[in-house]
């Protein structure tokens, strides 16, 4: 109370000052941005569109004369051209042109004349100007921290008084929302209501800030700047996996990382000196942006788009600034050259990346990233293979003695199995038969991005070979090899129907007569006129691989540049590491990888082939004379030295009788005698070694990958781009800041890193007070600068100037610490007003500008959803990992887009919705309807509508109305006297208050109602109670449950739940 | 009193403190005695008594709900616009375009001269031949302009009087992704108002149960389409296109739960009224008041769409018109005439998608089922929006994102071809609100490669379209990032050939 009376006491004072300050034009704030709107584009940065060759955004043109006279000549309103201009009647004459876009108000030339008659002081534009901490303007009790000190001057300027404080209730769900995304429980409401010590709301803050869920609730915000999403975001918006650098995201909120280390770590973590794997991580965020996988496009024409978003996104999320309007020309309104616009994006377009991406799943660079539970597991791989392979080094001596004597020891195996069978999925032996042997493949290694991404079909590897040639064999290396005199069709072989991520390898002797070029082996899709599947051939006796959904354009495609010498025996084999790269494949003869010719060296595209495997010529006319033996396939890529065991050609029976054995025989023998030979006690740790290499590689395989920064060995050489047109490149430029925010600091600069140091450094002037800005309109509902996305000199001015770069300032000498920033600004009274709207703030302040009351604010879309899930105890809480899938209309992908949705179940409909799986070509729709954004481009500020679409779907959406069925359950199981104490439990669950009497009698109406209408049908009530996947209670009856579940709904639609007030 | 009215009123009540006080108490006190829901439901049935039925909608008011007040700029010869989107770039070779020549130049290469520098695609840009290949497809002129359409459209044929047929479109785009993202919203990149989005923002809505842009979907395959190609961009994102489904509820989560009827429903509306009218006396935060409204459109909505998307009450020569595909739900036919009922009900912007136009490969036979499923219901709006009047104030547009190549994609032989990615030129056709009707504008060169007569960029093709709209289009502009944007970004001309 005693506040509101000094705050009216110094109201009449504070009345008297404000009105010369008022009167008093500022330069910045009303002169500049009049200007910079309506004639900067003729009179402004940019030299190509400029007339009459002076600059209104330049001092010293300003005040110059130009030919007819001094353009503003302080004090003198009427002899300043400038004005002159503004008023002539003269057509010709008069400045803006008739026909010119925008024209000026009388209100705004008679600002202009104020201005020069009150002596035209010139100002630099408020945000290029260092950042001043001034002192604190006043002094009240009502003050809390320095905060209200600005904002309670503000509001006595404007005729306000701070509203009185919210009521705790109201403070503790305000605070818990703003902080965790998530409602208060009754419990923490009891516990903040029972806790009447004087830092009782301090503590809760405390409280909050350490809640591991705060880490959550920041990262949301992030993602919409981040543009995060888990699709490529173009035409076939194939799936990309970044949800480990999403975890990195909420962890460093939660560690309460430095604002500066979190922004350098995301822009340059990859050129930290020895820097951390989680470093590295981090730079994904510049490799979120949209990128095109679409059969055709232009390469070049794509990497300048992607350096561009980079340059833009982060322009706009650190300097508050539009770069990007110098992609194509100078600046309009702000200091920024064309040139200098390539200069940033010379340190953004130096990564080994292509303008073609992979369609589905992630495109080079990217990172292996373990979580921490992935990582130990690593280790200990890591260790058992290394305790293994030392306890059978020590005893190698011995062993290789032993091995000779092959016939002595018993054979482990019925059966011979081939010499490497390990991932062995079929071998054509080709002795008197077309059919293959199959083996089982223990736990097959499938790739992270093989088993989650949506393309592969699961059943890809059950083979189940048809054969219907008849076929020659002749003599072969082992028994019998199939002669290639025709062309031979095995049907089922779906095993090399493989997805381009599926890791392979192809190994199969071959003798050729004399000097040919043909197809070995190939699955191909003879329907499509284009090309495409799997070939392997000979061209002039050089081994060649054609692979992809596009031989003409997007393949690998590969050549050896030996050649096999005809009549005589070879091994060849090709591998893949399913990266659909070149460099992640190879092709050998006799054991050794050879050097290959690329023609094409990615694929990025998917392909269909029939199933069918086809030995032989394609044609008729285009057989190759040869045969082939044992021709195996594998689900792995194999290593150098198990290709070059199945080079040697020697039986290991033969190999145990030569005196004298090379290298590679050793190691045939060697791995035959333990493998398959010795069922002894080395026998039995060679096979658990190789187990668990097995099991190593599996896990690896399971890990997830995300895309990061790197920086090209050598650097690329970045051009000015004519209109910002990716084929019109003009002079080459080097890499820089602009100069006009350099602030005396050198502009020229090196690395990425350079680059990400001044972005935080103490010169800029732009990021802390951005920052701060977005932080700050988090909590308030709008900036201190109401352009959260631009600070240059079209953006909106600061409402607070002082206090935006107080705090500005205080963050930056504070090691950009965001826990304590948003503890001040939570913990100040200013934050704790209460939010009701009075008359006066309609009358007078209607867009709450001056802070004399709380923003109500209607919660973000993942906020809706989740506080659902959570009042109604469905949420599951588990802190980061991979992307969810909850209910989603059926069709919906598919009605516009080529692939399926595959709805989750159980834990995954329950997630937070910051989890769910973003399709960015059509978003989650209740997350759209409530005005998410598409993730497509940087998005700072969601817009806040009221629509009937959010009405639709708060009331009817399976997740809403599930929600409400288990709200109403624990309203039911909810240990009370009567319906009213149980309908006012639900209710203070969503609203952490005690509905009134007024309140309490509409529910209860409502409950009765719908009591009796359920009552007369049973049937309907079952229905309605059976909507979703969780099972309904049997504990209560059919009926009363759906009574409860309409009164839940109810709750869960008023104005004050979707809202924090 | 319309309901807008009245919660305008309630919203004014709520000012004054003291009648405040007293309705509130008024309220309070009745609910409390009555046996039943009195005043609140009293006046919600008052508001209930506006679920139009269709003869009401149909006698059409011109109230508007929002818009800017400046706009329209000038007296509009059009009120509302159906676009039908021919995703995936249908050839124009083989459909308007008609080359007698290139019978006489079959699989020769195109000459370089004709190519001149044209960037390919990634597709067809390592080919080492481009060989001319002529539509398999017979061509006759039609109408008092005499333009030349293909056996493929016989029915397009027969509105020849009533469109204006443009052969002079181009673009910049060579790839699906960004040509139809520019042709929609006037850029390249994702992130800016579709066309719609921009009328709903400056013309507001003339409908009180369904939105001012609607977007349809047809075709099962071919090229994806993208939300962002009815999205608002950077405008509130009230805005953005509604798209009906054809499976499920027509709008997303337009039934209610199962168990719950619309008697339900309204008494659950009724309830949560009371209490959201006392949190706007408590709180006095105009939003709340909004609120209402919207929860009393979406209870409007479930009955008017519904009604809307029933087609029974057509009359068998209309729905015949359509042709048999009108009775499949989300056919391109049942879209056409879904359109037609949208535009009557006050829908500013229809904007239709039928994808399956891209045809790389096996061009004859897969253009042929395109323009079957296609042909006849476009035709049949036309006439259908001629018989009742609305032709005159609606604009119908026919267009792709770009055209193709008259070199053939792979395999060339008599009886087939594939055409790749074209932006030099594109045919389109228009009619309707203001535009020139029975006219060919615009012509190519001999292998349909070239504009020879008459460029008509996209943006000026969205410039002339908002000018039948009463729009300047220089002047409809939303500031964000510091810049005044608006649809046609730096460009666009008012194409006054295009113009009745």
């Amino acid at each position: 109370m005693h506040r509101v009376l000094t705050m009216i006491g110094l109201l009449c004072l504070v009345h008297v000052a404000q009105a010369t300050e008022s009167d008093l034009i500022d330069f910045s704030r009303d002169i500049r941005p009049i200007l910079a709107d309506t004639c900067y584009q003729c009179h402004g940065p940019d030299a190509q569109t400029r007339e009459a060759d002076f600059r209104l955004d330049l001092q010293d043109d300003v005040f110059k004369d130009h030919g007819n006279g001094q353009l503003v000549i302080p004090g003198k309103p009427s002899e300043s051209v400038l004005l002159q201009r503004l008023l002539t009647t003269s057509v010709e004459q008069r400045m803006p042109p008739v026909d010119a876009d925008r024209q000026l108000s009388s209100e705004q030339i008679e600002l202009i004349r104020k201005w020069i008659e009150q002596g035209a002081r010139w100002k630099q534009h408020w945000a290029f100007a260092p950042i001043k901490k001034s002192p604190l303007p006043i002094v009240d009790s009502w003050i809390e921290n320095a905060i209200d000190s600005f904002t309670l001057s503000a509001m006595y300027e404007h005729g306000l008084v701070p509203s009185a404080n919210a009521s705790k209730e109201r403070l503790i769900r305000r605070a818990t929302l703003d902080l965790t995304g998530l409602p208060p429980t009754q419990l923490e409401v009891d516990e903040f209501l029972a806790d009447t010590a004087p830092d009782a709301y301090v503590k809760l803050i405390d409280r909050l800030l350490h809640d591991l869920r705060y880490g959550e609730r920041q990262a949301m915000h992030w993602l919409d700047v981040a543009r995060y999403a888990d699709t490529n975001g173009y035409q076939t918006d194939g799936e990309r996996h970044m949800w480990r650098w999403r975890d990195w995201v909420i962890d460093s909120f939660n560690k309460d990382q430095s604002f500066y280390d979190f922004t350098v770590e995301q822009l340059a973590g990859d050129l930290i000196p020895d820097g951390t794997t989680e470093q590295k991580l981090a730079t994904g965020f510049n490799r979120n942006h949209r990128s095109n996988s679409e059969g055709g496009i232009v390469f070049e024409e794509y990497l300048v788009e992607y350096a561009v978003d980079r340059v833009d996104t982060t322009a706009t999320v650190w300097l508050g600034l539009t770069l990007g309007c110098a992609r194509c020309h100078e600046h309009k309104y702000d200091p920024i050259t064309q040139k200098e616009f390539y200069q940033v994006m010379a340190f953004f377009n130096n990564i080994p990346e292509r303008g073609r991406v992979i369609k589905y799943g992630n495109s080079f660079p990217l990172l292996k990233v373990p979580t921490q539970s992935m990582q130990s597991e690593m280790d200990q791989h890591e260790s058992v293979v290394d305790k293994f392979s030392a306890e059978l080094t020590n005893k190698l001596v011995e062993i290789m003695k032993r091995m000779r004597q092959i016939d002595a020891g018993p054979d482990r195996h019925a059966g011979r199995l081939p010499i490497i069978n390990q991932d062995l999925l079929i071998q054509f032996d080709w002795d008197k038969t077309m059919t293959p042997r199959q083996f089982p493949v223990e736990a097959r290694a499938v790739d992270y991005d093989v088993i989650n991404t949506a393309e592969v079909d699961k059943e890809l590897l059950q083979t189940k070979m048809i054969v219907g040639d008849k076929p020659q064999f002749k003599s072969g290396v082992f028994g019998e090899a199939l002669d290639l005199n025709e062309t031979f069709q095995i049907g089922g072989g779906a095993l090399i129907q493989f997805p381009g991520h599926q890791k392979l390898t192809l190994s199969t002797w071959i003798k050729v007569s004399g000097v040919q070029s043909g197809v070995i082996m190939s699955m191909l899709n003879p329907d499509d006129q284009r090309p495409q599947g799997f070939s392997w051939k000979l061209v002039d006796n050089c081994v060649e691989v054609d692979f992809g959904p596009r031989w003409l354009d997007d393949s690998v495609r590969m050549k050896t540049k030996s050649a096999l010498r005809g009549d005589q025996w070879h091994h060849i084999a090709f591998t893949s590491d399913g990266t659909q790269m070149a460099r992640g494949m190879a092709i050998y003869i006799d054991g050794v990888q050879q050097e290959v010719e690329v023609m094409l060296d990615i694929f990025t595209g998917t392909y269909k082939t029939k199933p069918t495997l086809v030995f032989g010529g394609e044609a008729t006319d285009n057989l190759l004379q040869a045969q082939i033996d044992n021709t195996a396939f594998y689900v792995r890529d194999l290593t150098d030295r198990e290709i070059e065991i199945l080079s040697v050609r020697e039986t290991p029976e033969q190999l145990a009788t030569l005196a004298k054995l090379t290298p590679w025989q050793q190691a045939k023998l060697l791995h035959y005698y333990l493998d398959q030979v010795d069922a002894g006690e080395d026998g039995r740790l060679y096979h658990d070694l190789q187990l668990a290499r097995h099991r190593q590689r599996l896990h690896l395989a399971s890990v997830p990958t995300s895309m990061v920064m790197q920086e090209n060995n050598q650097r690329r050489k970045t051009h000015l781009l004519k209109r910002g047109q990716y084929d019109a490149p003009g002079e080459e430029v080097s890499r820089g800041i602009p100069v006009a925010l350099a602030a005396g600091q050198k502009h020229d600069m090196q690395s990425r890193l350079d680059f990400a140091q001044w972005i935080v450094g103490d010169n800029n002037p732009l990021t802390a007070r951005v920052i701060v800005n977005r932080f700050w309109a988090q909590f308030f509902g709008r900036g201190i600068v109401a352009s959260l996305e631009n600070l240059g000199v079209q953006g909106d001015a600061p409402t607070h100037p002082k206090l935006l770069d107080w705090l500005a300032a205080d963050f930056r000498e504070n090691d950009w610490n965001v826990k304590r920033l948003l503890r001040l600004i939570l913990t100040s009274a200013t934050y704790q007003q209460d939010s009701v709207v009075t008359r006066k703030h309609l009358d007078v302040d209607v867009d709450n500008v001056w802070l004399s009351r709380a923003p109500r604010l209607r919660l973000q879309a993942e906020m809706i959803r989740d506080q659902a899930l959570q009042a109604s105890g469905l949420l599951v809480q588990r802190i980061g990992g991979m992307s969810a899938r909850p209910y989603q209309p059926a069709g919906l992908w598919k009605e516009i887009a080529s692939q399926a949705y595959v709805q989750g179940s159980g834990v995954e409909l329950y997630r937070r919705s910051m989890y769910t799986f973003w399709k960015r070509t059509v978003p989650p729709p209740t997350m759209v309807t409530f005005d998410a954004a598409s993730r497509e481009y940087c998005v700072l500020q969601r817009s806040r509508t009221n629509t009937p679409l959010q009405a639709l779907a708060l009331l009817n959406e399976v997740a809403f109305v599930e929600a409400a069925r288990n709200l109403a359950q624990q309203m039911l199981e909810y240990k009370a006297v009567d319906d009213a104490e149980r309908l006012r439990w639900g209710w203070r669950q969503l609203t952490a208050r005690y509905p009134t009497k007024y309140e309490l009698t509409v529910l209860q109406k409502m409950l009765a109602t719908s009591r009796k209408q359920y009552k007369t049908d049973i049937d309907s009530a079952k229905k309605l109670i059976a909507f979703g996947e969780s099972v309904a209670s049997s504990e209560f009856s059919s009926e009363e449950l759906a009574a409860f579940t309409i009164v839940a709904n109810l709750i869960l639609n008023l104005d004050e739940v979707i809202n924090r007030e | 009193m319309s309901m807008r009215k009245f919660l305008l009123q309630q919203a004014s009540q709520r000012l004054d403190p003291q009648v405040e006080q007293s309705a509130w108490l008024h309220n309070r006190r009745h609910f409390l005695q009555g046996g039943g829901i009195s005043i609140a439901t009293a006046a919600l049935s008052a508001l209930l008594s506006q679920e139009s039925t269709a003869a009401k909608r149909r006698a059409g008011t011109d109230q508007r709900i929002g818009g800017l007040p400046d706009v329209p700029h000038f007296p509009p010869t059009a009120k509302r616009v159906i676009y039908l989107c021919q995703s995936g770039a249908p050839s124009q070779i083989d459909l308007y375009d008609y080359k007698p020549k290139l019978e006489q130049w079959a699989t020769q290469d195109l000459p370089d001269s004709v190519r001149d520098g044209q960037r390919l695609t990634g597709m067809t840009a390592a080919q080492e031949h481009f060989p001319i290949a002529p539509s398999v497809f017979n061509f006759k002129q039609y109408g008092e302009s005499g333009a030349w359409v293909s056996e493929l459209l016989p029915q397009t044929a027969t509105i020849a009087n009533d469109v204006t047929f443009v052969r002079s479109m181009f673009t910049e785009a060579i790839n699906h992704d960004p040509a139809i993202t520019l042709m929609q919203t006037g850029t390249q990149l994702a992130g800016r108002p579709s066309f719609g989005a921009w009328l709903s923002y400056g013309l507001g809505s003339v409908s009180e149960d369904l939105p001012a842009f609607v977007a349809l979907t047809s075709g099962d395959t071919g090229q994806p389409l993208y939300d962002r190609l009815w999205g608002s961009g950077f405008l509130p994102s009230r805005h953005q296109g509604v798209k009906f489904r054809r499976t499920g509820d027509p709008v997303l989560y337009l039934s209610n739960p199962p168990g719950v009827t619309r008697g339900d429903r309204r008494k659950l509306l009724d309830h949560l009224a009371m209490l959201n009218h006392a949190r706007a006396n408590e709180q006095g935060d105009p939003e709340i008041t909004t609120r209402i409204a919207q929860y009393e459109m979406a209870f409007r909505m479930q009955a008017s769409v519904p009604e809307l998307t029933d087609f029974s009450d057509e009359p068998e020569h209309v729905l015949k018109q359509y042709g048999d595909a009108v009775a499949t739900p989300g056919s391109y036919a049942a879209n056409c005439l879904l359109a037609r009922r949208l535009a009557e009900r006050g829908v500013r912007f229809v904007q239709l998608y039928h994808r399956g136009w891209d045809h790389h490969t096996l061009l004859p036979k897969s253009i042929r089922g395109q323009a079957a499923a296609t042909d006849q219901p476009s035709a049949a709006l036309i006439k259908d929006l001629k018989q009742r009047g609305m032709l005159k104030d609606t604009i119908v547009i026919w267009a792709g994102e770009f055209g193709r190549t008259v070199y053939s994609q792979g395999r060339l032989t008599k009886e087939d071809y594939g055409r790749d990615h074209h932006p030099r030129c594109f045919s389109i056709w228009m009619a309707g609100g203001g535009l020139a009707a029975g006219k060919v504008v615009g012509r190519t060169d001999d292998y349909s490669y070239n504009i020879e007569e008459d460029p008509i960029h996209i943006h000026d093709f969205n410039a002339t379209l908002l000018h039948c709209l009463g729009i300047n289009h220089t002047r409809l502009t939303f500031k964000y990032q510091g810049r005044h944007h608006r649809l046609t970004d730096i460009a666009g001309n008012v194409v006054q050939q295009l113009l009745a």
